[in-house]
């Protein structure tokens, strides 16, 4: 017994810097539940219908810990009866929450879910608190696994990706999210957060560049290196939330869908390349949906750094047009338990917005892995 | 309580004004800090301003502080200073601004509260003029210098009409509250440190320019023979600025009698100070004055200008043998019959001729002339002192011999064979020296002392107050004689800048370089021992804490009950800048520290995360309340604005301590996280050496540090004593003490006093 599984809502918080930004002070399960909350009130779903909190986080410790998909759902007033799950998968944590709640659509489980996930970075720091690997690795294999930068500098070095090819990418990205900021486009998907007298409206981390400013950035993470931060995601606090039902639950409230799930994928590769993680999952996703790249027409693949994502670009010939069309984590940030399912809700979003029959999203993962989702207009 | 100050507040938030209010807030007083309102934009922007500077040139002594400071302004705000039990006037020196404010002031404050003007010119008199009687009753003249933080002199002046009240309760806040020197003043023009400081600049600018000497030469002869800042007096007035010379110097002379001895140096009328004001030479506020900076690049050169020709031309090296022969005899130097010799001697001779002529109107003593000059103007001794040290009766014979009057106080003085007697050479009240009542054992290391009231005082008396074998045995005798004769022990000294400097680098380097790893390995023992010993000793012991403590002088506090910190406070542990790791407990007791800090995140690795990057970086405090952030002290530690209270608040803590008569400490368990953490910890420290912020060497370093912090080879559910701990810094001290990098490390330190990056 298999049902499709839909996307028939997709809301987030603001994106803002980890730290100065204006969400710092809040606490992550907080912001999680704002966005649930926001997802109910715009689908108009009774929070009683909902079967499960299915919840991303990277780093799911002191604030995001004591199972923060619980913690959310609780928070964000759904009854004690709607369960709560956290799923760790690093930055791909919130597609995965996505694929889950779609899976157990599909084998008869459960028909309405809340899918999504949280980080702050601001209150949670990258690799946690007490951050112990494995004691027989050796340096490098440790060095490769935590430190994403350097792997981002080699993915560089392989791609032959020159300082200026890394920085027009950022400068793109940039350059998108401005004007889709400008615009309103980001405004469509944002949950403003009221904080005392001071509502917080918009995306943090976008902002105004050149190619001459990215140019005098000096490296972030080795010293003659290409990688710097106007070429990397930002530390970011951040929630995003994702409704995800079947189609008997659409057929009953009326509820209009976004778009179908069709395909998944995850894959892995050598840790010290982890940018690459894309490549893999995205050919294996489209396999499996019967797919070629030529059939996508919307492409949100998340932009840890320019050079993981231009790399991954090149190598599954994603057309520049189709990439990304309202920027990427490069300018609007990377909270790294919650990018996942903005990256699903925006291409379910553009699918609608833009027209267009398939979508995909996909992300690199720490560690070596990548994961991808293919959409389809609905 | 109407003696303390609860609130305060600071009218104008110039430099001055920002940097007082700062102050109080570094004391924990909340304060307002008022100026004009903004005629567009936020009404507080001049005060916000304020606010901003002193954040940014280092006023404050925490940022955290800043939110004690509330920014208002005059205009909506007044009704406000009805909280303030201290109204500090800071706003532009102009008599009919400040009798206006302090006539609207006067009707907002509260009764009983205090008033008094930062004026560093206009007599109080003048300021009172017309105001209520109360506000005659509440006002004083209360003068900082710049920056508060910094400068340890506060002058104050109370008028014929000011009630002893008020002026003791703004004698006491100075002192014991905002932590300056308050030296009680005449109503005269300039008080002391500007009266004496504002002719010697204008003196030795206008001799200098009279004997033909370059800008250089008069600097190199006006500073380091005088024990005056090398900066010297053209240097000067470059910071101060020319601009500033017809209102400071114009509005002191014009306050002054035509027979004062400023008039015969009217630094406003020289064609050459008039020139620069016109040209915008105005001093480093224009990059350009009697210096004039250049930068190439990351290249700096300098250009001085020629005082007869008025052009710039390339700083030249001073070339005075006499001046070289005799820069430290400052009697010799003026016997000199050359132009370095007769410029000395004018300097010598105009200053004190001045100063024991005016002396007698501007202060109590020569004690506190001398005194307004060390902290006023950062002197290293006031003209009285300079005068003894070159000879008092020689100065007054020669001037007779040439003719010139001898001031009447200066005859005298030379009489007596100088103007300072036996009684001011008698230890300054508040010190250990002056504290101590019987010796109880001593050594050429250290002193143990009776300090009264059942507190001995371990005091070390080895250069920078460093450890060395003499004084451990020396802590070895505190820990037999305390228990036995005492009742609590008290560690301070009367150093003027420097609690501890450590460990004896030169005895470390020398059994280094003998290959002699037992006696190194011995030494740390001795150390980690004693440390331990005192911090489980069955007595309290409180360490009154100033200055730097670094390395070793860190290491003592840390294993201290409690220490009392004077707010001005440079704690830390830089053994990584001499190529070392601390061994004797710091890298033990900042994991046990932040183990326990409040608010700190727990877990095997946690703690270790925070301190990893102090050591490895030397991260030094730079004021007691950043010390609390960094662990090196505790939350619970007393912080004291006053280095003169420092000492009996010490020993009133220990008191405490000893009444309240605690068990001593369960002994420590550390959980640490092995080798798992320590990978994470390099993982860290090779992104960095990627950078380029870690050389190899530093790895090296951060290597054997990350393998103590982790507890070496340990399971995270495995306790570990603070010996097992101390084992490690053992070692690890030894291992990176045989790599020929931080051998040159450590010489460099010796032969530089600074840091080698290697």
């Amino acid at each position: 017994m298999t049902q499709s599984a839909f996307i028939a809502g997709y809301v987030r918080t603001p994106f803002t810097p980890a730290r100065k930004g204006a969400l710092a002070g809040m606490r992550p399960d907080d912001l999680g539940a704002h966005a649930v909350k926001a997802l109910l009130e715009r689908t108009g779903v009774s929070a009683a219908d909902i079967e499960d909190v299915v919840w991303g986080c990277a780093f799911p410790e002191a604030e995001q810990g004591l199972n923060i998909g619980r913690v959310v759902g609780l928070l964000a007033g759904l009854p004690v009866t709607s369960a709560g799950a956290t799923v760790n998968r690093w930055c791909g944590s919130a597609i995965q929450a996505i694929q889950m709640a779609g899976g157990m659509i599909a084998m008869g489980a459960g028909d309405a879910f809340v899918a999504g996930g949280t980080e702050c970075m601001s209150r949670v720091p990258m690799m946690g608190f007490n951050p112990l690997p494995p004691p027989t690795w050796s340096a490098q294999e440790v060095q490769d696994f935590v430190n994403v930068g350097l792997t981002a500098e080699r993915v560089a070095e392989q791609y032959g990706l020159s300082r200026a090819d890394q920085d027009r990418f950022a400068f793109a990205s940039h350059t998108k999210a401005m004007q889709a900021q400008a615009d309103g486009r980001l405004a469509a998907e944002i949950a403003p957060v009221a904080l005392g007298n001071t509502r917080v409206a918009e995306d943090g981390c976008v902002r105004k560049t050149s190619m001459e400013k990215l140019a005098d950035l000096k490296p972030a993470f080795k010293a003659d290196g290409t990688v710097t931060a106007g070429s990397s995601s930002p530390m970011t606090d951040g929630a995003t939330a994702v409704l995800v039902c079947g189609e008997a639950y659409l057929n009953r409230t009326g509820l209009a869908p976004l778009a179908r799930i069709r395909g998944f994928a995850v894959s892995g590769c050598e840790p010290g390349v982890m940018g690459l993680g894309p490549i893999a999952s995205t050919r294996k996703a489209l396999a499996r949906a019967g797919l070629t790249m030529q059939d996508i027409d919307i492409v949100e693949m998340n932009e840890a750094f320019a050079a993981q994502a231009e790399a991954c670009r090149r190598d599954l010939e994603i057309p520049e047009e189709k990439l990304n069309i309202d920027g990427g984590a490069i300018a609007i940030g990377h909270p790294l338990g919650a990018t996942g399912a903005r990256l699903v809700g925006k291409a379910a979003q553009l699918l609608k917005r833009e027209g267009g029959r398939y979508a995909l999203a996909t992300q690199c993962i720490g560690g070596g892995m990548g994961i991808a989702m293919i959409l389809e207009a609905a | 309580m109407t003696d303390t100050v609860k609130t305060a507040a600071v009218i104008g938030a110039g430099s001055m004004g920002s940097g007082i209010a700062a102050q109080f807030a570094n004391a924990g007083v909340p304060v307002l800090l008022m100026d004009v309102a903004a005629a567009e934009g936020p009404r507080n922007a001049a005060a916000e301003a304020g606010i901003a500077r002193q954040l940014k040139t280092g006023g404050f002594m925490h940022p955290g502080r800043a939110t004690l400071v509330t920014p208002c302004n005059t205009e909506d705000h007044l009704p406000r200073l009805r909280d303030a039990d201290w109204i500090v006037e800071a706003v532009v020196e102009n008599l009919a601004i400040k009798r206006d404010l302090f006539a609207r002031v006067d009707a907002a404050r509260a009764p009983g509260s205090v008033v008094s003007s930062n004026t560093s010119t206009i007599p109080l008199a003048k300021l009172v003029e017309g105001q209520s009687e109360a506000f005659a009753r509440d006002f004083l003249v209360t003068h900082f210098f710049n920056p508060p933080r910094v400068m340890q002199l506060l002058e104050v002046v109370a008028g014929p009409a000011t009630s002893a009240a008020a002026s003791a309760r703004i004698r006491t806040a100075g002192d014991e509250l905002l932590g300056k020197t308050v030296l009680a003043c005449r109503d005269t023009p300039g008080f002391v440190a500007n009266r004496i400081g504002c002719f010697w600049i204008a003196m030795a600018i206008i001799e200098a320019i009279r004997a033909g000497l370059t800008v250089e030469e008069a600097d190199a002869i006006a500073s380091t023979p005088f024990r005056i800042p090398p900066i010297g007096a053209f240097g000067v007035l470059d910071l101060i600025g020319v601009d500033l010379v017809p209102h400071v110097w114009g509005s002191l002379q014009t306050l002054l009698p035509a027979t004062d001895l400023l008039w015969t140096y009217d630094l406003g009328a020289e064609p050459l100070i008039r020139q620069m004001i016109a040209g915008k030479l105005l001093g480093r506020k224009t990059g350009a004055g009697f210096y004039r900076v250049n930068r190439d690049g990351a290249r700096r050169s300098r250009d001085v200008l020629d005082l007869g020709t008025g052009t710039y031309r390339p700083e030249r090296k001073v070339d005075l043998p006499s001046l070289a022969a005799h820069r430290r005899d400052l009697r010799r130097l003026c016997e000199q019959d050359n132009a370095a010799g007769r410029f000395a001697w004018r300097l010598l001779s105009r200053l004190v001729v001045y100063a024991a002529t005016v002396g007698p109107d501007i202060a109590d003593s020569v004690a506190d002339v001398d005194l307004g000059m060390r902290l006023g103007y950062g002197w290293g001794e006031g003209p009285f002192q300079i005068a003894d040290r070159a000879g008092t009766p020689w100065i007054a014979e020669r001037l007779r011999r040439e003719g010139e009057a001898v001031p009447p106080l200066l005859a005298q003085a030379a009489e007596a064979g100088g103007f300072h007697g036996a009684a001011a050479r008698a230890p300054a009240p508040g010190t250990v020296a002056a504290t101590r009542r019987r010796v109880v054992f001593e050594n050429a290391g250290a002193v143990l002392s009776d300090i009264g009231d059942g507190v001995a005082c371990l005091e070390h008396r080895t250069k920078m107050n460093i450890f060395d074998n003499k004084v451990f045995e020396a802590v070895g005798a505190a820990l037999t004689e305390v228990p036995k004769h005492f009742r609590a022990l008290v560690i301070a000294n009367d150093h003027a800048r420097c609690f501890s400097a450590g460990a004896d680098l030169g005895l470390f380097l020398g059994r280094v370089k003998a290959g002699d790893w037992a006696a190194i390995d011995a030494f740390l023992a001795i150390g980690q021992d004693h440390f331990l010993a005192l911090k489980y000793a069955a007595f309290p012991v409180v360490g009154a804490a100033f200055g730097l403590a670094l390395g070793g002088g860190c290491e003592v506090l840390l294993h201290c009950h409690e220490v009392v910190a004077h707010a001005e406070l440079t704690i830390g542990l830089p053994e990584a800048s001499v190529g070392l790791i601390p061994g004797w407990g710091g890298c033990t007791q900042l994991l046990v520290r932040w183990a326990r800090k409040p608010g700190a995140m727990k877990g095997p690795l946690a703690p270790a995360a925070e301190v990893f990057p102090l050591i490895l970086r030397s991260r030094v405090s730079t004021s007691a309340l950043e010390a609390r952030d960094l662990g090196t002290l505790n939350d619970h530690d007393t912080i004291v604005m006053s280095r003169r209270h420092l000492l009996a608040t010490a020993k009133a803590r220990a008191l405490a301590l000893a009444e309240a008569a605690l068990p001593p400490p369960p002994p420590a368990a550390l959980f640490l996280s092995g080798p798992s953490g320590k990978a994470t910890l390099m993982a860290g420290a090779r992104g960095q050496a990627a950078l380029g912020q870690l050389s190899d060497n530093d790895l090296a370093i951060a290597d054997a540090l990350a393998t103590v912090l982790t507890g070496g080879a340990t399971d995270p559910l495995r306790p570990m004593s603070e010996q097992q701990v101390g084992a490690l810094e053992r070692e690890a001290v030894l291992t990176v003490a045989r790599r020929p990098a931080t051998i040159a490390r450590i010489e460099h330190m010796l032969a530089t006093g600074k840091p080698l990056r290697n």
